[in-house]
């Protein structure tokens, strides 16, 4: 298996069959022995910013953290364990609540679509 | 788990070929740092990586531009001249008159509603006066010719807001004169 | 047979959908400025959309992938940012167009000004989508599209010079003002190519679970619904060509003036016809486009989407098409005149096309995507000259056509 042709940029699935967002990175840790091995799947615009220019990532990275105030956050992480399957899309043996795509989505439903008539139905 | 990879040359990614290759230092970001497991140096390598490009993205970047530029050279070098954009002008300005006249023909036909009629003249009165104030006045005096289609074209608005149609039919025979002797005078102008 | 049901739906969904205001507009200039001589212009966009749709039926099929998917995983999330992005802001100016020819088709059955009704029109469409109910309505609005058939009636009705028509039909050059005339082809070519035609396609294909049985279907559709609605745009060109030269109109610059091209064959009813005919195709067209702009953002950041999709269950996915609506309309209620903007999409729809269409291209030359069902040569090289060829026209008489008009 290849990372970049077969994981990276791949959609991921969450338990239900529902997409949760794409791989945006991947996280490789050195073992002690000098080696890597995968740790972890890593899903974020913050990610993808990186990917595409570095100064805009940080500028990015500066802002977003004033925003969170103090509360430091991750990016966010899929161990690499969690894999079930990795075919056409990867699959992953994860709730879609826990995503921060979906806690997007609630914070969303609560502030804007509440104020749109039929927004909720 | 060893990893051989194939960089795929079009994907700036954030993993890496990595064969006992020595780790250099830079910068890390803040939030690795406080993340679950991931060993510092994993991520100065990863630096290094991008930043020295093994694909040929930044090179891409600009010949890119290059080529936008050229091209953009070449689309200026395809100037118009201004007999070309007189010629236009008044290509338009007949094609507006012409227009007054087909609609006030059908509405004298009855073939259009009088709505439509009012809206559509508006706008041949309006793009004819435009275009008018952009005609030459020599040799021929063109502006002014299409000055008259205007007025045409607006006493017909006037009457078609009326209600009226009568007097339609005089307008269409005033227009089409003045069209005629519009396409006479611009012909024998050039 | 449930499949000869639906490919009789997809055909006609295709026809339906076809015309839309950049094909009217962009034909009507054509026939008014330069006769029946530009018709080769169609048939040359004609064959490269026919390609173009079945390779995107036959890439979801083999590769159960969207094109969006595929431009993601096969050149990296930079690429893709990079040619969607470029995708997303011309089919913004696409939807603003079409919003002006819903706007002034109702202009033209009541007489009240189109700025007027782009608010009520823009709500209408935001409406048909935020309920969820595209599905049901889509092909609904297709079989009324079908009203755009008129046209082609009309051309009979008109008794055109049909050896005129057979030599339009092959390229020929202009014999005045070239520059024009090449603004005119690259106009027909980005209406009648459109991008988010091929990338709906491929997620409609998705979404309705085609497997390998459907290759047969898709190639019909491909083929039927294309050159019927190709068709119905020569139609047009005709009938323009036969009304407006002789009347002395040779520039369209305003909706009014094509407003009356069904006139002469239809009588009194020709106006009703023309305004219906436009509103319906233009109303379709946006709808397709605001989903497709949607999927885009979706498909390529890895959402959820669906035609049907309900607000509650992806907020983000209706809430980009909800603005992409809220930008369209802008210009359209300030009164830009909408043919004014429907021209500058098309041309810049044929500049942006090189983006959309060789990545796609690289993809379907994949093994690892579509397995054997890889592009023949054929289909190469014609999607590859007829899209180079609107670029570098598009590039050459853009500007000009803007500094000058």
């Amino acid at each position: 298996m290849y990372l970049v042709r077969d994981i990276l940029d791949k959609q991921v699935v969450d338990r239900k069959q529902a997409r949760i967002g794409k791989v945006d990175g991947i996280v490789l840790t050195t073992e002690n022995d000098g080696r890597l091995k995968i740790s972890f799947l890593e899903m974020g615009h913050l990610t993808l910013m990186r990917r595409l220019s570095p100064r805009l990532y940080r500028w990015l990275l500066a802002l977003s953290q004033r925003a969170r105030a103090g509360r430091d956050r991750c990016p966010y992480r899929i161990p690499w364990s969690k894999i079930t399957d990795a075919g056409v899309d990867i699959q992953v043996d994860i709730d879609d609540s826990d995503t921060p795509l979906e806690q997007t989505q609630e914070w969303l439903r609560q502030h804007i679509l509440r104020r749109i008539p039929g927004g909720l139905s | 788990m060893g990893i051989r990879e194939l960089i795929c040359p079009f994907k700036r990614i954030a993993v890496v070929e990595v064969l006992g290759r020595p780790l250099g230092k830079s910068s890390m970001d803040s939030t690795s740092r406080h993340c679950v497991g991931t060993h510092p140096a994993l991520f100065d390598y990863m630096r290094i990586y991008e930043e020295n490009g093994v694909w040929a993205g930044r090179h891409e970047d600009s010949a890119v531009k290059l080529f936008i530029i050229a091209l953009f050279l070449v689309s200026l070098t395809s100037c118009s001249d201004g007999q070309q954009q007189r010629e236009r002008k008044i290509r338009d300005v007949l094609s507006w008159s012409a227009t007054a006249e087909m609609v006030l023909d059908a509405r004298t036909k009855m073939l259009v509603s009088n709505s439509f009629a009012i809206l559509t003249i508006e706008r041949c009165t309006k793009e004819i006066g435009s275009l008018s104030k952009e005609l030459p006045t020599f040799p021929e005096n063109l502006a002014a010719l299409a000055g008259r289609l205007n007025m045409i074209t607006g006493s017909a608005h006037h009457e078609l807001i009326n209600g009226r149609t009568d007097g339609l039919s005089q307008h269409l025979r005033d227009l089409r004169s003045l069209e005629s002797e519009l396409r006479a005078k611009s012909g024998a102008a050039d | 047979m449930k499949k000869l049901l639906q490919v009789s739906l997809g055909i006609i969904t295709s026809i339906g959908g076809f015309l839309e205001t950049g094909n009217i507009a962009t034909s009507s200039q054509a026939g008014a400025a330069y006769g029946y001589t530009p018709l080769w212009a169609i048939v040359l966009g004609t064959i490269c959309v026919i390609f173009l749709v079945e390779m995107s039926g036959r890439f979801a099929i083999a590769s159960h992938y969207t094109i969006v998917d595929g431009i993601r995983d096969r050149f990296g999330s930079n690429i893709f940012l990079l040619t969607i992005s470029i995708v997303f802001v011309v089919n913004l100016l696409v939807l603003a167009a079409e919003i002006g020819g819903i706007s002034l088709a109702l202009q033209f059955l009541t007489g009240v000004k189109f700025p007027w009704w782009s608010l009520p029109v823009t709500f209408m469409a935001w409406l048909l989508l935020w309920r969820g109910t595209f599905g049901l309505i889509e092909n609904g609005i297709s079989a009324l599209g079908l009203l755009a058939l008129s046209f082609v009636v009309a051309v009979f009705v008109m008794d055109p010079p049909w050896g005129e028509i057979a030599k339009g039909l092959l390229p020929t050059l202009p014999s005045k003002d070239p520059l024009h005339y090449s603004f005119i082809v690259v106009g027909i070519l980005g209406a009648v190519i459109s991008p988010y035609l091929f990338y709906f396609y491929s997620s409609g294909a998705l979404e309705d679970e085609w497997d390998k049985s459907y290759f047969g279907a898709n190639r019909a559709i491909a083929i039927l619904g294309m050159s019927f609605g190709a068709i119905i745009t020569a139609a047009v060109m005709v009938s323009a060509a036969m009304i407006y030269p002789s009347s002395g109109i040779e520039d369209i610059e305003g909706y009014e003036q094509i407003a009356m091209i069904l006139t002469p064959a239809f009588g009194k009813w020709g106006l009703y016809l023309f305004a219906i005919s436009l509103g319906i195709t233009c109303l379709g067209a946006t709808l397709e486009v605001s989903l497709a702009q949607a999927y885009l953002v979706a498909q390529g950041f890895g959402w959820n989407w669906s035609e049907n999709m309900k607000p509650k269950e992806n907020p983000a996915f209706c809430l980009v098409y909800t603005a992409c609506l809220m930008i369209a309309v802008i210009p359209i209620v300030i009164g830009v005149d909408p043919l004014r903007i429907t021209i500058f999409s098309m041309a810049l729809s044929a500049l942006s096309l090189p983006f959309g269409v060789v990545p796609f291209l690289i993809l379907m030359n994949d093994p690892t995507y579509v397995g054997k069902h890889r592009n023949g040569w054929i289909s190469n090289a014609a999607v590859i000259f007829i899209v180079a060829m609107a670029f570098v026209l598009s590039i050459v008489t853009t500007p000009l056509e803007i500094l000058g008009g």
